[in-house]
């Protein structure tokens, strides 16, 4: 699914006393299948953005066509947004309620009417492409460990089957293996589905690793827009915005400062190695 | 955002009824109460009536909040204004059928509005003028006497400090378990009340555990900061009583005196 | 001095055990960081430093208060103060000046004296500004901030970090961090912080490591980020440049192992490449 935002403004609570512009003057193209990594510190909008792309936030200017047509043209597609637009928010283990895993997964392909087999299926599924053993879908999800609820969740979201996969931050508060392990799932499923991802993080280190794309959201528009490499050589800039680089792309910038012969392209571990011992080649 | 919401209706100043202790502002306040029930004619009502306009305009809260107040119960207003109109026997001033209208109905009526819009007026002004911080160390202040019956004034207090601190994060946390639910095409507005209230399980459920949780981390942690109960503690801010609150009360309690000694006076209650 | 002595601890009788005689002792005025990953331990550790939990066998002894005794938990909730991951359900009052009275309230302190703690500790974390605004309008940072703040105005000298960044965002987590390193450098007290992130813990004087409830590594953050293949297998995370400064050595290039920064890292990786002229005709 390609998404084109344009124009797109929203402000809460518009006309009162506390109205608040969130985001303004956005204009964005998502190509389908590709993995987007949004970026920008607290408050710059990201959140308010991505609740347009399911349909969960109206614009209150101008508009969002997913495959040429405009999101709220028609109220009954809207469901049919939410399910091809899966969002996993900001710690999705806290809307859990099932009493077994199994029938939280099965909630989302259930509001869509699916029959009892093809729900079967999907959940069974989901739960493998988070990398969860079959047994926990009679357990009830209050007894799983923090990390395996998150999964739980994010697989309720991937039941659905939805084409473009939102995550709002889905690592935040979980410890490093279990960081890795949701970051893994999700690349798989980009590659395997041809899912069209956009990460919201706050860690450069896992856009650079995962995310072919970026996008850095500043003061409610888009200051930035590009491919990886294309962003993080922009160092100064993202500094301003008060975003970083990745640590290693710091360092490479250090020793090109220094006069090393070092591609300004180095932002995960595997080139900065592969860099410098080939220097040391010659 | 909806995280913006005001709390009770406090609306900041330093008028004098600002400055007012709040046990004061609570102890006239129920006063006031009293006298709308025991002033019983038209004229002691007026009267009363000046006196809380005194009291609003030295207060400095625009009439428009007040007014604001007064309308989530006009229907209410409406409803016992027709039940006294309708409903009071006496001299007919217009009969057909079994529907009548008396003159002690019509008295009856103006009397009753007006003691209800004066029960809002004046208790809306007290929390219009008292954050709901203030106003919960007032009762904690005055509840203080019976605890030595056993009575847990701190506790209550303690219960309201805390609701008020977690309404605005649990308001929050609604808005997003709805857009959570939403995304997985959750519908809570279609549908008839069987499934409306069925479409709240994902909602409530989710809400009710993250309160527990909550709760359990809140009592930890009050548990670290050394949290034992109401014995011993001591209080950062001192409700003291000021010149200002003796005045208040000298001035209320003349004010009030001709009002319930006008609105007895049995001449002017010429209907009856 | 925090003494750490055979403590073991089980929470629920038959079950495995969480800590296995661990033994420790944290000096005044150390900042020391505590490493694991999820269900290690380490909190379990925390929670019995002021006695929210007590030793299933063992003891634990802060200024030489045992904190099993009952009639000493008042002394040791003062001694010993504790901040935890989600501000929000540490916070107790709708008003930031308010909530750091918390503490001192419940300790009985004379309301001007309150007065004059809530003021310094309010500044000494640079909240001092934010004094009358209700907690829900602040951002994790800052309302972490005033948890800590909470803390402080109780006058602790020990004070125990149970992931406090662990949900706030970049900016956020560095205020704290600085907030934590001002308690300890300026004010002088023992912090011991648990936490996830690498980088935090290179901040600290000594770091350890723990795992399936016993003390692996007890170190300098500089000998603990050397073996990198050990916190790769416990499933800690390894900052970037400490992951490369790590392979190149595998691959038996001379570094110094006990390089953090990036800075460092970069003139340790410069003395290893030699003078950058000789490169200048390769990349020509």
């Amino acid at each position: 699914m390609d998404i084109k935002i344009e124009n797109l403004e929203h402000i809460y609570m518009p006309g009162s006393p506390l109205s608040h512009t969130a985001i303004k003057n956005v204009n964005l193209e998502i190509k389908s299948g590709s993995f987007v990594g949004l970026i920008g510190h607290t408050g710059s909008g990201k959140s308010t953005l991505i609740q347009h792309l399911n349909g969960l936030l109206k614009p209150t200017g101008g508009k969002i066509l997913i495959d040429g047509k405009c999101v709220g043209e028609n109220k009954g597609d809207l469901k049919n947004l939410r399910f091809n637009v899966g969002l996993v928010f900001q710690y999705p283990e806290y809307q859990l309620f099932d009493e077994t895993v199994y029938g939280d997964i099965s909630y989302g392909p259930k509001n869509m009417g699916l029959s009892d087999r093809e729900i079967r299926e999907r959940v069974y599924e989901s739960i493998a492409y988070v990398g969860l053993k079959e047994e926990i879908l009679d357990k009830s999800p209050f007894d799983l460990s923090g990390g395996q609820k998150r999964r739980v969740a994010i697989a309720g979201i991937l039941a659905m089957k939805p084409k473009v996969l939102i995550l709002d931050e889905p690592t935040a508060g979980l410890d490093p293996k279990g960081r890795e392990d949701i970051l893994n799932s999700i690349s798989r499923l980009h590659k395997e589905q041809k899912l069209t991802v956009i990460l919201v993080s706050h860690s450069m280190e896992d856009v650079a690793k995962i995310c072919d794309r970026v996008v850095v959201m500043s003061d409610g528009t888009v200051a930035m827009e590009g491919s990886v490499s294309e962003i993080f050589r922009r160092e100064k800039e993202l500094e301003n915005l008060h975003l970083s680089v990745p640590q290693i792309t710091k360092l490479a910038d250090i020793l090109r400062k220094k006069g090393y012969p070092l591609s300004n392209d180095i932002y995960t571990t595997d080139m900065a190695y592969d860099a410098i011992t080939q220097l040391m080649r010659g | 955002m909806i995280s913006d919401i005001t709390l009770g209706q406090y609306i900041p100043g330093n008028s004098v009824i600002h400055r007012l202790d709040p046990r004061t502002k609570i102890i006239l306040t129920i006063s006031l109460v009293v006298i709308l029930f025991i002033v019983n004619n038209i004229v002691g009502y007026l009267l009363t009536g000046v006196f809380i306009a005194l009291l609003i305009s030295s207060s400095k809260i625009p009439i428009k909040f007040i007014l604001k107040s007064i309308k989530p119960i006009y229907i209410f207003i409406i409803f016992t204004a027709v039940l006294n109109l309708f409903m009071t026997s006496g001299t007919y001033v217009f009969k057909y059928g079994w529907l009548h209208i008396t003159y002690e109905g019509i008295y009856a009526t103006i009397i009753m509005a007006l003691r209800l819009i004066y029960l809002v007026a004046g208790t809306s002004l007290m929390t219009y003028t008292t954050s709901p911080i203030v106003l919960t160390d007032g009762i904690e202040g005055l509840l203080k006497p019976l605890q030595k019956l056993k009575f847990p004034a701190h506790e209550l207090a303690m219960m309201m400090t805390i609701a008020l601190r977690f309404i605005p994060t649990i308001v929050e946390e609604t808005d997003k378990i709805m857009k959570a639910q939403s995304a997985r095409g959750a519908d809570f507005d279609t549908g008839g009340l069987i499934k409306k209230a069925k479409s709240m399980v994902p909602l409530l459920i989710p809400l009710f555990i993250s309160s527990f949780r909550r709760a359990d981390e809140l009592a930890l942690a009050m548990e670290c900061r050394g949290y034992h109960g109401g014995e011993g503690r001591t209080k950062l801010r001192q409700l003291k009583i000021t010149p200002l609150d003796v005045k208040a009360f000298l001035v209320f309690g003349i004010c009030s005196a001709i009002c319930i000694i006008v609105g007895n006076l049995d001449f002017i209650k010429f209907f009856r | 001095m925090i003494e750490i002595k055979n403590l073991s601890f089980t929470y629920e009788e038959n079950s495995q055990p969480v800590l296995k005689s661990v033994n420790l002792n944290v000096q005044e005025g150390q900042f020391v960081a505590v490493l694991g990953h999820n269900g290690s331990g380490k909190s379990t550790l925390a929670k019995q430093l002021n006695g929210i939990l007590l030793p299933s066998g063992g003891k634990v002894y802060v200024d030489g208060i045992d904190t099993s005794d009952e009639k000493l938990l008042a002394a040791l909730r003062k001694t010993v103060g504790m901040v935890f991951q989600n501000p929000d359900n540490q916070i107790v009052a709708s008003v930031v000046e308010e909530d750091v009275a918390f503490g001192p309230e419940n300790m009985g302190i004379a309301p001007d004296e309150i007065r004059r703690r809530v003021d310094f500790s309010l500044k000494t974390l640079n909240m001092y500004h934010k004094k009358d605004m209700a907690p829900h309008n602040l951002s994790g940072g800052q309302k972490q901030r005033i948890a800590i703040a909470g803390i402080i105005a109780m006058s602790p000298k020990y004070i125990i970090f149970d992931e406090p960044t662990a949900m706030l965002d970049p900016s956020g987590r560095k205020e704290v961090i600085e907030a934590i390193k001002t308690l300890n450098k300026e004010q002088g007290i023992t912090c011991l912080l648990i936490t996830h992130y690498m980088d935090e813990a290179a901040q600290a004087d000594r770091v350890i490591v723990i795992d399936d409830g016993k003390i692996l590594i007890d170190d300098t953050p500089q000998l603990v980020f050397a073996n990198v293949a050990l916190l790769k297998e416990l499933g800690l995370d390894v900052p970037q440049v400490t992951d490369l400064m790590y392979r190149l050595r595998q691959s038996g290039h001379a570094l110094e192992y006990n390089k953090l920064t990036v800075e460092d890292c970069a003139n340790e990786l410069s003395k290893l490449l030699g003078d950058p002229e000789k490169y200048k005709k390769i990349g020509e």
